[in-house]
C-alpha cells in the first residue's frame, strides 16, 4: 500500500452536522481539533 | 500589549481572546493581509489592524503569544511557483523572524520555540524515561523485523495533505503490506481502556479522557468528522503528574498538549503537541481551562512589563 491508499478523504465534512452544530461551525471545529501541527516549532 | 500571530480560522484564539481586555491584545490574522498594514524598520515596527483602527509598536509590545499563523486554504502551486505562494512565503518568513526576535528579547509568552525542537522522533526517545512507549519504527526500503508480528498502526509525522482532499489519519495496517519505497512511521497498536489528553500550562495540568472504543481503535480525530465526542475531565495520579513535569522540564517546554492511551491503568505516551489546539476541550470555560491558559499568559506578560520598565 502507498500513503495515498492509506489516506482518508476529508471532503464532505461541511455537509455533516446534527442540527445543533451548523455545517460551517463543524467544519471549523473539526480542523481546530485536527490541526495539531507545531507551527513554527518544528 | 500582547501580540497574537494567528489566522482567521483559529477558534482557540477566538476563545482565549475573550479572556483579555480588547485593548491589551492585537490579533494578527496572517491569512487576511488585506485587514492589516505593517512596517518593520531599523528603529522598530508598527502593525495596524485597519478595521479596528488599533496598532502595536515597539513601544507598546510587551509579549507575543504564538497561536497559528498559517493558511488553512491550500493552493495549487505550479512547478515554477505562483504570486500567491510568494506572498505567503514572504509574509510567513517576516513574522517568523519577528517571533524569533521576540523570543531573543524574552518577550514570548508560554508557547516558545525550543532550540532544535522536539519532533516525533525526539519525543519518543525522551518519553521512554517517563512513560510506557509502545515499539515504533520510522523506516524505508526494508521492513523492520520487529514489525513482522503483532498488530501495528501507521501514522504520519506531519499534517501534509496527500492530494485530492486527503489527509493521513492514524489507522491499523499490516506493515508487510506497505510499499517500501515510501517513508513510514508505524507503532505497535495499544489496546487500552481510554484515550487521555493532558494540557500542560506552566506546571499545572488539565486532563480529559474519552473511551477508546468510541474511536474503534483508530485516530480519535476521525470521530470529529461527525458529532464531536465529549471529553470529560479526568484525574491524574501524583506519579503521572511528576512524569509529565519531568518530560516538560527535560524538553524545556512550558506549554503543550499530550496525547496518551491509558492501558491497565497506566499512561502510554503517543505525542506532545507543543503548540497544539486545546480550547475544544472546554470551549465554554466551564472547567476554567481557558482561564488557566489566559492567566498564565497574563502572569508572563506582567513579568515582561516589569522587566521592560526596569530596562
Amino acid at each position: 500500500m502507498t500513503p495515498n491508499d492509506m489516506a482518508t478523504s476529508i471532503s464532505g465534512i461541511v455537509q455533516t452536522g446534527d442540527g445543533n452544530i451548523t455545517a460551517s461551525t463543524n467544519f471549523t471545529y473539526t480542523f481546530e481539533r485536527m490541526d495539531d501541527s507545531n507551527t513554527w516549532d518544528r | 500589549m500582547i501580540f497574537i500571530p494567528t489566522c482567521s480560522r483559529d477558534t482557540t484564539t477566538d476563545i482565549v481572546a475573550k479572556e483579555f481586555d480588547e485593548n491589551d491584545i492585537l490579533r494578527f490574522n496572517i491569512d487576511k493581509p488585506e485587514d492589516f498594514a505593517w512596517d518593520f524598520h531599523r528603529d522598530g515596527f508598527r502593525i495596524a489592524d485597519k478595521a479596528l483602527r488599533r496598532e502595536i509598536t515597539e513601544k507598546s509590545l510587551t509579549s507575543l503569544y504564538l497561536r497559528k499563523p498559517m493558511y488553512f486554504d491550500a493552493i495549487d502551486i505550479p512547478k515554477y511557483g505562483s504570486t500567491e505562494n510568494w506572498v505567503r512565503e514572504e509574509t510567513t518568513e517576516l513574522f517568523m523572524d519577528f517571533f524569533r526576535e521576540c523570543q531573543h528579547r524574552g518577550l514570548v509568552a508560554l508557547v516558545c520555540c525550543k532550540s532544535g525542537g522536539y519532533g516525533k522522533l525526539r519525543q519518543l526517545l525522551a518519553a521512554q524515561k517517563y512513560f510506557h512507549v509502545a515499539p515504533w519504527h520510522f523506516f524505508h526500503g526494508e521492513l523492520p523485523g520487529e514489525s513482522k508480528s503483532g498488530r501495528w498502526v501507521v501514522k504520519s509525522m506531519t499534517q501534509t495533505p496527500i492530494g485530492k482532499g486527503k489527509v493521513f489519519f492514524t489507522r491499523e495496517a499490516d506493515p508487510a503490506t506497505l510499499d517500501l519505497s515510501y517513508p513510514w512511521f508505524v507503532q505497535e497498536r495499544i489496546d487500552g481502556e481510554e484515550e487521555v489528553t493532558v494540557v500542560y500550562v506552566d506546571g499545572a495540568t488539565y486532563a480529559a479522557s474519552a473511551p477508546r472504543d468510541s474511536f474503534n481503535g483508530e485516530d480519535s480525530r476521525k470521530s470529529l468528522m461527525g458529532k464531536p465526542a465529549p471529553w470529560p475531565r479526568c484525574a491524574l495520579s501524583p506519579d503521572e503528574e511528576r512524569a509529565i513535569k519531568g518530560f516538560m522540564d527535560e524538553t524545556g517546554y512550558r506549554f503543550g498538549r499530550f496525547d496518551f492511551i491509558r492501558k491497565g491503568g497506566e499512561l502510554w505516551f503517543l505525542e506532545l503537541n507543543p503548540n497544539g489546539q486545546w480550547a475544544w476541550l472546554d470551549e465554554n470555560n466551564e472547567h476554567d481551562l481557558v482561564s488557566m491558559v489566559a492567566n498564565a499568559i497574563k502572569r508572563e506578560d506582567a513579568a515582561h512589563r516589569a522587566h521592560l520598565l526596569r530596562h
